[in-house]
């Protein structure tokens, strides 16, 4: 159930704020049908969170389709205009640029850049953000950001790496399907990082996007020999503290998210 | 590291030396080739960059069998898939390749010192991973994840890649493996420390003293848990800290060692243990979810 400073949401009122068929919609309508608390300081608040999900599955779509590579993290490349690649297969961003400029390059010229899943989660989450606060905050808290997989985080983002079992899963969120028995030859199938997309698919980086059933399928492909255990959807998600983000954005938002 | 005549090549004249010195030897007699291929001082760096040369001149069948184990890995990691079957056949493996012990270790031991050709960014020090994974997850002794541990943490201080190797240590599911780890709390490089208490759970100490003090902690708490310890399946990949090793409350409680990769006591229970541990469940029930032996 929603409260705004304690007080139980309206419902009628939420549903005339988020319109039908939208993430919007379908997120608060499991946050308010759910037997947890979900406690928000102000409906704008929840405006923000819901928002944000909306940018996580559009922007988990869009790069989808921008042609990055999937690459291990020994062979990652990254379009040297932007960013330096680190020694570790991650990148940063080269001084002087600008974050924003360089996430949205890895959108618009996904072929000069591979990596694996767990960075592509990373490059999701900017990307939302991106279309969520304006340009100047987001350069401002994300200069010389790095991208690696959940090794190295921007404080702000600390969160996504977490795994925290949860009342509820929403769209928007970042799943995991665990290879439990991977082939110890291909440790890059030990287990696919995804957003959840709210029509019962995940997109994940290399996998592409497909139901459940599908990604397991893949992933049992590249088990060990003589494997007992086969691939599953972990009871977890890594979510944004989006109360955080709020806090450090929510009252730049911008004009048209 | 790697003793023998074409080691010391290898050290003092680099990777050209000691290809143009092999051919040298090759030229002059293919028998002396072949020998020098085998002696039992060589490396497993050695025998990686030699391989090539083997491979040209027609010898690589000639090559020792732990090395072809080891190009076999390394073939592997690069996706060369009619090299990696190349080296399949001349190894007799008719359903996959699974390199022996000995093998596996003497890669470890004698290759894990060098970080590759292009230091850290081809398929050398990949196939170490492999190496490294295959290993654990049959055959870990202390002393040898030991030298597992000394590459992660060299690794890390020159900022490489180590989460697949990583991933590999903790394959072993043995509780030695965090003892090894926990050595490195104590280090005089705060980098170590950082590392070892990521890999641990542990908080950072704050100084010398405090790094005394966790590393004691920890060992205490190991030596209380090591029989409850099991492999998480938590790396990496999924999470930013993962605990790849934990230990079992339950089993705890019930004072019955588990198995590490399974989880499972390796006696069923008794239906006294049963109840107890529905009283356990009860007891702590809201406070943390549910963990079963």
């Amino acid at each position: 159930m929603i409260y705004f400073n304690g007080k139980p949401a309206d419902l009628q009122s939420l549903a005339r704020r988020y319109p039908q068929s939208g993430i919007e919609h379908a997120c608060a309508a499991i946050l308010a049908h759910s037997h947890a608390d979900y406690n928000y300081g102000s409906p704008e608040e929840l405006d923000f969170e819901l928002a944000l999900r909306r940018a996580i599955v559009d922007r988990s779509e869009r790069l989808r389709r921008s042609g990055l590579n999937f690459e291990t993290f020994r062979k990652a490349y990254c379009n040297a205009r932007y960013w330096t690649r680190r020694p570790d297969g991650g990148f940063e961003v080269r001084r002087g640029a600008p974050a924003s400029a360089a996430v949205r390059d890895i959108y618009s010229n996904g072929g000069a850049y591979g990596t694996e899943c767990a960075t592509a989660m990373q490059i999701v989450y900017y990307g939302a953000l991106l279309d969520t606060v304006p340009e100047a905050a987001f350069d401002n808290q994300f200069s010389g950001m790095r991208l690696m997989n959940w090794h190295d985080i921007s404080p702000a983002l600390r969160e996504t790496g977490l795994m925290d079992r949860e009342p509820d899963y929403l769209p928007g969120d970042r799943r995991y399907f665990a290879n439990p028995d991977v082939n110890l030859n291909t440790p890059e199938w030990q287990g696919e990082n995804v957003i959840d997309m709210g029509d019962g698919t995940y997109y994940g980086h290399g996998v592409g996007r497909f139901c459940g059933a599908d990604i397991v399928a893949d992933l049992n492909k590249n088990r060990r020999p003589g494997a007992t255990r086969e691939a599953y959807l972990m009871n977890s998600a890594g979510r944004p503290n989006f109360a955080k983000l709020y806090g450090i954005f929510g009252q730049r938002r911008r004009a048209s998210a | 590291m790697t003793a023998g005549y074409l080691g010391r090549v290898w050290r003092s004249q680099g990777a050209v030396g000691l290809r143009a010195a092999f051919r040298t030897i090759a030229k002059r007699s293919r028998e002396d080739a072949v020998k020098a291929l085998n002696d039992p001082e060589n490396g497993f760096p050695v025998l990686y960059l030699l391989a090539p040369e083997a491979e040209q001149l027609g010898l690589e069948n000639a090559l020792p069998e732990r090395a072809k184990y080891g190009i076999w890995l390394v073939a592997t990691k690069a996706g060369d898939a009619s090299r990696a079957q190349n080296y399949a056949i001349m190894l007799g493996a008719k359903s996959g390749v699974d390199p022996p012990q000995d093998t596996l270790k003497w890669i470890i031991e004698t290759g894990a010192d060098w970080d590759g050709p292009r230091a850290g960014r081809d398929d050398y020090d990949a196939a170490i991973d492999l190496a490294v994974a295959y290993f654990a997850t049959q055959y870990a002794d202390s002393d040898t994840l030991a030298k597992i541990a000394e590459l992660i943490f060299r690794r890390h201080r020159k900022g490489l890649f180590i989460h697949d190797l990583v991933w590999g240590f903790f394959q072993s599911a043995n509780a030695s493996a965090l003892a090894v780890i926990a050595k490195y709390i104590v280090s005089d490089n705060n980098a170590d420390t950082e590392l070892a208490c990521k890999l641990l759970g542990l908080e950072m100490p704050k100084n010398s003293a405090d790094k005394v003090k966790a590393y004691a902690k920890h060992a205490e708490w190991l030596n209380e848990n090591r029989k409850y310890i099991y492999l998480t399946g938590e790396h990496f990949n999924a999470m930013s800290e993962p605990h790849h090793l934990s230990h079992d409350e339950e089993a705890k409680y019930l004072g019955r060692e588990i198995h590490p990769r399974t989880r499972a006591p390796y006696t069923p229970l008794t239906s006294e243990e049963l109840t107890a541990l529905e009283v356990f469940r009860a007891a702590r029930n809201g406070t943390h979810g549910g963990e079963n032996v």
